[in-house]
């Protein structure tokens, strides 16, 4: 970005596209999370842990990203906790709602896994002896003391399901607020964002699902209930989103909106512009139909293989309907013509280097609060409940 | 921290002197009253002259005041006479960057916009650009370069050099193709472009630090040693006038030379323009040359329907520009300075080649003796 800043360039780089992506993840593994705790759907208990590690993993990393892209990331920690300017500026109220998730992501994975480690922490080693410090000093696993998590739960989920939409709402707000940018000043911007964030969680959730739960546990296998149902949660997710995509679209027709933005649709997203392929083939068709009609057939709901390939399908999608809101919405220049080109560089703050970086680093947050608390252990009382629903 | 918002400070200079004057007038003091009078506003005029600049910088503040009340040194500015000048001298170290930015030389706000009309600012600086007098030579800009330090690839200000107009097939044109020939009813349209100051800066709200402010007297600025470079001001910018600095590392923007302008001397592409099309001066002294010209001349100001109310005005402004919302300006040809980076650079045949900054370690070794 700033090597050969011309007149006009696109500002946030890949960064701001992970940006968005990561979070949505998080929003939407939380849904999921949520759905056993508050609702209590049955099937989704075998993946409510799941859920909370992948949301706690990218709620940690989501703080990276637009920390990558910014000039001077040593200050802007304290900065933004210090010098907060609350009640205008987006990236303002990141920081307060970003702390508030993650302090509320603590209690939930305390209350989700307490009886795990308490049970782990009778093996003895170092992660024995992670899993004691980790129960808090409340060894009790008694009947009442898992209904008072419980009752936590319940609690913890119903406050961060508004939390988690709140984080990702404002994520589209960033985006939708900033009038100078024609193609962002979008009413739907925000809804769209939300509604993509809970398709990508689910599928994200499908995807470590099938991978973890085949290959990395011992104990416990893939519920194919829990698998069908969560492609019917997607299904209504997707036919939300498509809602949305279609109000979006009609929202550029000329009669409907501003001649500047009208043309930038022309020149941005409709065929011929800059990225059409990108929106009309990868977001709308490979992402949402494709895996849409899939998902309707109960055989491919409880296929494996199948789920594990619309689950990337979908994410792809979404990664793709956050690269086309970004730098779609900066390829349309504010005052000079026609339209900028975007090249990524390799290198650099917010090179494709630095986003692949922030891929791994996300996986490896993963993969480490998966040893500490377990794939799939809580080795009682989830196989009772996997036992159950068969 | 430095404590940003000092609003208290804002009607100080002006009750002193008022309120004895009362005073004096209604004891009914005659000659010995007026004495007193001018003794006591002597004093005050110091008083006003001199800045509230005392515990935070530990600065403290000597201005030479002659005994025939004539203000020496860089405070003296023949232009804005009958003015009270900035509060500001040389040896206060006014190329100081914190000093410029001590808040306690002059108010500012990070988001209450509409409370500077009421305290009364002494000056609301703002620019005329005189489009009748412009030639597009480019002056500006390399003086705002040379003047700001600005680096390769990054301009504070700019002049968009572009036709207007159409060019149709007609007989025995002008100008004659392959094709056929072509009548031109063609003009050049210089728009010099910098930073509008609005009054309403989508920039200064949207910063997560607070680190972009606007000052009583109109100027909106950048601290730059709190701005993080997030980039968000960038995008709210209406008019691409922001843009991150590839040196500092943060964002950066035209500051009307604030530097000079707090030393009492006109910005640095003022003084450059060779046919004045650039006129800047203070909004609030009807008799600036700059209140003057908007008065007697219609002018048009870039993006209205944006409400950000920019104060940089325009005279003999093409329609086209004004709006934001009209397409007519893409059909413009740009003739100088085009995006490399931009489509249409690619259609007129340029290609596209982003040239790399090179920072060496020794750049004038080879003059080295």
């Amino acid at each position: 970005m700033l090597e050969g800043q011309f007149l006009e360039t696109p500002i946030w780089g890949l960064p701001i596209v992970i940006y968005p992506f990561l979070s949505g993840l998080m929003a939407g593994a939380f849904v999921i999370d949520s759905l056993s705790h508050l609702f209590g759907f049955k099937k989704f208990d075998p993946v409510a842990k799941l859920a909370a590690t992948v949301s706690f993993a990218m709620v940690l990393l989501a703080a990276f990203a637009p920390l990558v892209d910014t000039l001077q990331p040593s200050r802007a920690v304290w900065e933004l906790y210090v010098r907060d300017h609350f009640p205008y500026s987006p990236l303002g109220v990141f920081i307060v709602i970003w702390t508030l998730y993650v302090i509320l992501m603590l209690f939930e994975m305390y209350f989700d896994y307490r009886v795990d480690n308490v049970e782990r922490s009778k093996q003895g080693g170092l992660r024995g002896a992670i899993s004691k410090f980790l129960t808090f000093g409340r060894p009790e696993v008694s009947q009442e003391s898992i209904k008072k998590d419980k009752k936590a739960l319940f609690i913890i989920s119903a406050i961060g399901v508004p939390l988690a939409f709140a984080f990702h709402g404002y994520i589209g707000f960033v985006f939708g607020a900033i009038k100078a940018r024609a193609l962002w000043t979008s009413s739907v911007m925000m809804l769209m964002f939300i509604t993509s964030a809970i398709v990508s969680g689910a599928a994200t959730v499908i995807f470590f699902y099938i991978i973890g739960y085949s290959f990395y546990s011992k104990k416990n296998k893939v519920n194919l209930e829990t698998l069908n149902a969560l492609g019917i949660f997607t299904i209504f997710a997707i036919l939300l989103d498509l809602f949305l995509d279609v109000v979006e679209k009609l929202y550029s027709v000329r009669a409907y909106t501003g001649a500047e933005e009208f043309h930038g649709w022309e020149l941005v997203y409709n065929w011929g512009g800059a990225l059409s392929v990108n929106y009309h083939i990868y977001q709308i068709l490979i992402g949402l139909i494709v895996p849409l009609v899939f998902l309707l057939f109960k055989k491919v709901r409880q296929s494996k293989f199948l789920m594990l390939i619309i689950a990337i399908l979908i994410n792809f999608g979404v990664w793709e309907m956050r690269y086309d809101t970004v730098i779609g919405g900066q390829l349309l220049p504010k005052i000079s013509q026609g339209t900028v080109i975007f090249h990524a560089p390799w290198l650099g703050f917010d090179g494709i280097l630095s986003g692949i970086g922030l891929f791994c680093l996300g996986l490896v947050l993963f993969f480490v609060l998966s040893w500490l608390f377990g794939w799939e252990d809580n080795p009682k009382s989830q196989s009772l409940d996997s036992n159950e629903n068969k | 921290m430095r404590k940003r918002t000092t609003n208290e400070n804002l009607d100080t200079d002006e009750k002193p002197t008022s309120a004895r004057r009362t005073l004096l007038k209604t004891l009914g003091l005659g000659v010995s009253g007026t004495l007193i009078f001018s003794l006591f506003t002597k004093n005050a005029q110091a008083q006003d002259q001199a800045p509230q600049k005392t515990a935070s910088n530990g600065h403290t503040n000597d201005i030479n005041i002659d005994s025939s009340d004539q203000i020496t040194g860089p405070l003296q500015n023949h232009r804005w006479m009958g003015w009270e000048n900035p509060v500001f001298d040389a040896n206060d170290g006014w190329n100081d960057w914190k000093t410029i930015l001590n808040p306690n030389n002059l108010p500012i706000w990070h988001d209450s916009f509409s409370e500077i009309p009421k305290t009364h600012p002494k000056h609301k600086w703002g620019m005329v650009m005189d489009n009748r007098k412009c030639v597009g030579c480019q002056a500006c800009v390399v003086a705002c370069k040379s003047e700001n330090n600005v680096p390769l690839g990054v301009f504070r200000t700019i002049v968009d050099v572009m036709e207007v107009g159409s060019i149709k097939p007609a007989q025995n044109g002008m100008i004659v193709t392959e094709e056929g020939s072509y009548e031109p009813n063609v003009k050049k349209f210089m728009l010099p472009r910098i930073c509008n100051h609005c009054d309403e800066p989508p920039c200064v709200q949207v910063c997560p630090v607070k680190a972009t402010f606007k000052r009583q007297d109109g100027i909106v600025l950048i601290d730059y040693e709190v701005c993080i470079g997030c980039g968000t001001c960038v995008q709210a910018c209406p008019y691409d006038m922001r843009f991150l600095n590839p040196i500092q590392m943060t964002a950066d923007k035209c500051t009307f030379c604030v530097h000079r302008v707090d030393a009492g001397l006109e910005p640095a592409c003022v003084t450059s323009c060779v046919g004045r099309a650039r006129v800047f001066g203070d909004l609030n002294d009807p008799n600036s040359e700059v209140s003057q010209l908007i008065a007697q001349f219609p002018t048009g100001r870039l993006m209205i329907s944006q409400g950000t109310d920019p104060q940089v005005f325009y005279i003999n402004l093409n329609g086209n520009l004004e709006g934001t919302t009209s397409i007519d300006k893409v059909f413009m040809e740009f003739t100088y300075t085009i995006g490399f980076n931009t489509t249409d650079y690619k259609q007129l045949g340029g290609e596209v080649e982003l040239p790399t900054i090179e920072e060496k370690k020794n750049p004038f070794k080879q003059f080295a003796v």
